[in-house]
C-alpha cells in the first residue's frame, strides 16, 4: 500500500431500482439500494464492507463490475472513468477485475469440466489456446490447492470448498488487478472457511492484486481486511483502519453490529441485544440519517439531516452527528 | 409416568442409531448417540454440515423421512414415555404439545396461506380443550410473550407480511403455544442478521428460563454456544465425539476435533493480531458417510493421529469429570488450544 493513485476509485455511487405496480406498471416507488457511496481501495490492499442483509454490499459489488449499471456516480480504475463505457470499451477493463460469489453451486456450469470453466475466459480474451491453455489452467489448479488431474471432473464431483477453489482459480485466470469477493466462505463450513481465507491471504501476497471483500461476518471481515466500511441502508455509515474500527467504533451503528456478535467465550456472556427492531425498508429510507429509528443515541438532528461522511481521525470516517459529526467514542470497548 | 425421575431430565437419548439407505449405500447419519436433557437447561449440538446434528434432532421428533432413512437402534425417552415405540397418533399427540421444534428458515416452515394467529391458534385447538375464541386470544398472548409490537392486528396477517426475525418470533411464539417440556432449535437464528440474531437468542433464552423448558440448540456457530448453552454435544461423522460443560468445552476442548473448529474461527477480537495473519484451518474435508475410514473419521485430518487412530475406533471416554471426549490421545491435549 502507498499513496500513489488508489486502484479503484468510487465517487457517490447511486443505484435506485423502480418498484412497479397496478395495471400499467407505473412507478410507485424506488429502492433506494445504494444511496451515494464513496471509497477507494488501494493497489495490494484489501477492503472489507460489511452490513446486514439489505444494505446495499452486494450491488456495490455488481455495480464496481458494472454488472449492474449504476444511476450516478464515478467508478475509476486504474485512474480511467469505467462508468459510461460501452460493452466493447468495457472488455479490456474486465480483465483486470473479477469477481468470486457465494454461492460455487450456482456460479460454475455443471455441464462444463472444471478445466474448461478455469480455462474460459483465457479463450474468451483469446490470451491462450490448446496446448498452452492447458498448461495455463494446470498452473492456476495447483494455485488454488487442487490437483491438474481433477481437470477433467464436473462441478457436482467436487465439494463446496473446492469448488469456491475453482471460482478462485477462475477469477485469477486473467491477472486481475482487483477481485471482487461477494461473500465468498459464508456457504462453507467453518473448517473449510479457515482454508478459504487462508487461501484468498495467500493468493494476495504471491500476486498483489487488491480485494473489494463483501460479507456481513464481522470476523472474517476483520480478519481478511486492511480496512472496512460499514454499510447500513444503502450508505456508508463509517470506514476505518481494521485495527482502528474493531478497537474504536465511532458509529453506534457499527457499535450495535459489534456487540451483537456471539463471542466464543463463555465467560464473556453478554448477549443483550444492543439494537431493537429491524432494518427500516430501503423503499422509504427514514429521513435523515437512516440508522436513527433505531439508535439509542437519537437527537432531533439526526432526524431532520443527513449526516455526511466526516474524518474523526486519521483516516477514520463517521456518518454521525454526535460530538460534532465524530460519533460517540464508546466507553467500554 | 408415576416413576421418580431424578435429577429432572426430561429427555433421555441412548444409544441413538439412524441410518439412511440411498444408492450408493447405506450410510449411519446417526451412530450410537447418547444424550440427556434436564429441565429448563440447553443442550447445544455443534458440528458442520453432515454431520448428523439434524437427523439427530429429526430422529427424536420421529421426523426422519422413511424412506430413505430409519432409526434402527437405541432408545429415546421422553419424560418416562419411549417415543420410539409409540405409533403415529400417540407420537402425534406428543409433537408441538411436549416437545416442539423450531427450523432454520420461518418462511418455509410456516403456512403461506394462512395468518399467524390461525397457525398458532391451530396448534393450541389440536391438543388442548380450548374454544376458537379462547385459541385466538392465547394466540395473540403468545405473540405478545416473544416481543411481537401490535400483537392484535399482527395475528390477522401473513407470514409475507413479516420480516424474518418476525416470523422467527412467530414460530417460537407457535413452538412454545403448549408449554412443551422440550424445544428443538435447529439452526434458528442462521438465515438471520447479526443484530435480529442477538435479539432472537436472547429471546429463546429469557423464554427458556421462565417456563423450564428443555432447550437442545444445533448450531456451527461456537459463539452461539458459548453464549447459551450449558452443555455441549461435539459431534464429527455421525458420532459424538466430545461432551462438556460449555465452560469446559472451550477451557479444555479434549478432542482434536473441537481444538481444530475453535481455533479455525476468525475471532472479531483480534485488535493486537496483524493483518491478514494465516488462521488455523483444518485439513481435508469431512469425510463422506458411506465411505468412512475403518478407525476414528477425523484421522485422515488430525495432526496428532497416530497408527492406532487409523485402526481402532476410539470409545468415548470420561476422561474428566463430565467431560467425554472419544480420543485415543485426549489426555494428551491440555489448556485451551
Amino acid at each position: 500500500m502507498s499513496d500513489q493513485r488508489p486502484l479503484l476509485e468510487v465517487t457517490d455511487l447511486v443505484k435506485h431500482y423502480a418498484v412497479r405496480g397496478g395495471v400499467l406498471r407505473r412507478r410507485v416507488g424506488t429502492v433506494h439500494a445504494v444511496d451515494g457511496v464513496s471509497f477507494s481501495v488501494a493497489k495490494g490492499e484489501t477492503l472489507g464492507l460489511v452490513g446486514e442483509s439489505g444494505c446495499g454490499k452486494s450491488t456495490v459489488a455488481r455495480s464496481v463490475l458494472r454488472l449492474v449499471e449504476p444511476s450516478s456516480g464515478a467508478i475509476k480504475l486504474n485512474g480511467t472513468d469505467i462508468t459510461g463505457l460501452s460493452k466493447a470499451e468495457m472488455r479490456p477493463h474486465r480483465r483486470s477485475m473479477q469477481i468470486v460469489f457465494q454461492d460455487p453451486f450456482a456460479s460454475l456450469n455443471p455441464r462444463m469440466t472444471a478445466g474448461d470453466i478455469v480455462g474460459e475466459p483465457l479463450t474468451v480474451h483469446g490470451l491462450a489456446t490448446g496446448r498452452a491453455q492447458q498448461e495455463r489452467v494446470a498452473e492456476l489448479f495447483a494455485q488454488v490447492g487442487l490437483r491438474p488431474d481433477q481437470m477433467k471432473n464436473y462441478p457436482h464431483q467436487f465439494s463446496g470448498g473446492q469448488r469456491q477453489r475453482i471460482c478462485i482459480a477462475r477469477a485469477l485466470s486473467l491477472g486481475p488487478s482487483l477481485i471482487v469477493c461477494d461473500e465468498p466462505v459464508s456457504a462453507l463450513d467453518v473448517s473449510i472457511q479457515a482454508q478459504v481465507i487462508n487461501l484468498l491471504i495467500d493468493l494476495q501476497r504471491k500476486n498483489d492484486f487488491s480485494y473489494l471483500f463483501i460479507a456481513h461476518d464481522l470476523a472474517v471481515v476483520a480478519h481478511i481486511s486492511h480496512r472496512v466500511a460499514v454499510m447500513y441502508l444503502g450508505r456508508i455509515v463509517e470506514i476505518a483502519d481494521k485495527s482502528e474500527l474493531f478497537a474504536n467504533p465511532r458509529h453506534p451503528y457499527t457499535q450495535a453490529l459489534l456487540a451483537s456478535v456471539p463471542v466464543a467465550d463463555p465467560k464473556a456472556k453478554r448477549l443483550a441485544p444492543m439494537v431493537d427492531g429491524d432494518v427500516p425498508s430501503p423503499i422509504n429510507p427514514p429521513s435523515g440519517c437512516a440508522f436513527h429509528t433505531r439508535c439509542r443515541y437519537v437527537m432531533d438532528r439526526c432526524k431532520m439531516e443527513r449526516p455526511a461522511l466526516l474524518e474523526a481521525g486519521e483516516g477514520h470516517q463517521v456518518a454521525c452527528w454526535l460530538n460534532d459529526g465524530t460519533g460517540r467514542p464508546e466507553q467500554n470497548p | 409416568m408415576i416413576e421418580a425421575r431424578k435429577d429432572d431430565t426430561i429427555l433421555d437419548v441412548k444409544n441413538l442409531q439412524t441410518v439412511f439407505f440411498t444408492n450408493s449405500g447405506l450410510f449411519r447419519a446417526v451412530d450410537d448417540v447418547s444424550f440427556t436433557v434436564r429441565r429448563g437447561e440447553t443442550l447445544a449440538i455443534v458440528g458442520e454440515s453432515g454431520c448428523g446434528k439434524s437427523v439427530t434432532a429429526l430422529s427424536v421428533m420421529r421426523l426422519v423421512p422413511d424412506p430413505p432413512g430409519r432409526v434402527v437402534g437405541g432408545s429415546v425417552t421422553l419424560e418416562g414415555t419411549d417415543l420410539l415405540s409409540l405409533d403415529e397418533a400417540k407420537m402425534r399427540d406428543i409433537r408441538g404439545n411436549r416437545i416442539s421444534m423450531i427450523f432454520q428458515e420461518p418462511m418455509t416452515s410456516l403456512n403461506p396461506v394462512m395468518r399467524i394467529g390461525d397457525q398458532i391458534t391451530e396448534v393450541l385447538r389440536l391438543h388442548q380443550e380450548m374454544t376458537a375464541k379462547e385459541a385466538w386470544a392465547k394466540a395473540v398472548e403468545m405473540l405478545r410473550l416473544v416481543r411481537i409490537p401490535e400483537p392484535d392486528r399482527r395475528a390477522h396477517e401473513y407470514p409475507h407480511q413479516l420480516s424474518g426475525g418476525m416470523r422467527q418470533r412467530a414460530m417460537i411464539a407457535m413452538a412454545l403455544a403448549c408449554r412443551p417440556a422440550l424445544l428443538i432449535a435447529d439452526e434458528p437464528t442462521t438465515a438471520l442478521d447479526v443484530t435480529i440474531q442477538a435479539q432472537i437468542l436472547a429471546l429463546i433464552v429469557d423464554l427458556q428460563k421462565r417456563l423450564g423448558t428443555g432447550l437442545i440448540l444445533i448450531t456451527h456457530d461456537l459463539g452461539v454456544v458459548a453464549q447459551t448453552a450449558q452443555r455441549v454435544i461435539v459431534m464429527y461423522a455421525g458420532k459424538k465425539v466430545e461432551e462438556a460443560t460449555v465452560e469446559d468445552l472451550f477451557e479444555n476442548p479434549k478432542h482434536p476435533y473441537t481444538r481444530g473448529l475453535m481455533a479455525s474461527m476468525p475471532a472479531v477480537i483480534s485488535f493486537g493480531a496483524k493483518t491478514d495473519a494465516r488462521l488455523n484451518e483444518i485439513p481435508g474435508m469431512v469425510p463422506s458417510l458411506t465411505n468412512l475410514p475403518p478407525g476414528c473419521a477425523f484421522a485422515p485430518r488430525c495432526r496428532l493421529a497416530v497408527d492406532r487412530c487409523r485402526a481402532e475406533y476410539p470409545p468415548l471416554q470420561e476422561i474428566d469429570a463430565n467431560h467425554l471426549a472419544a480420543c485415543w490421545r485426549a489426555t494428551e491435549l491440555v489448556g485451551a488450544p
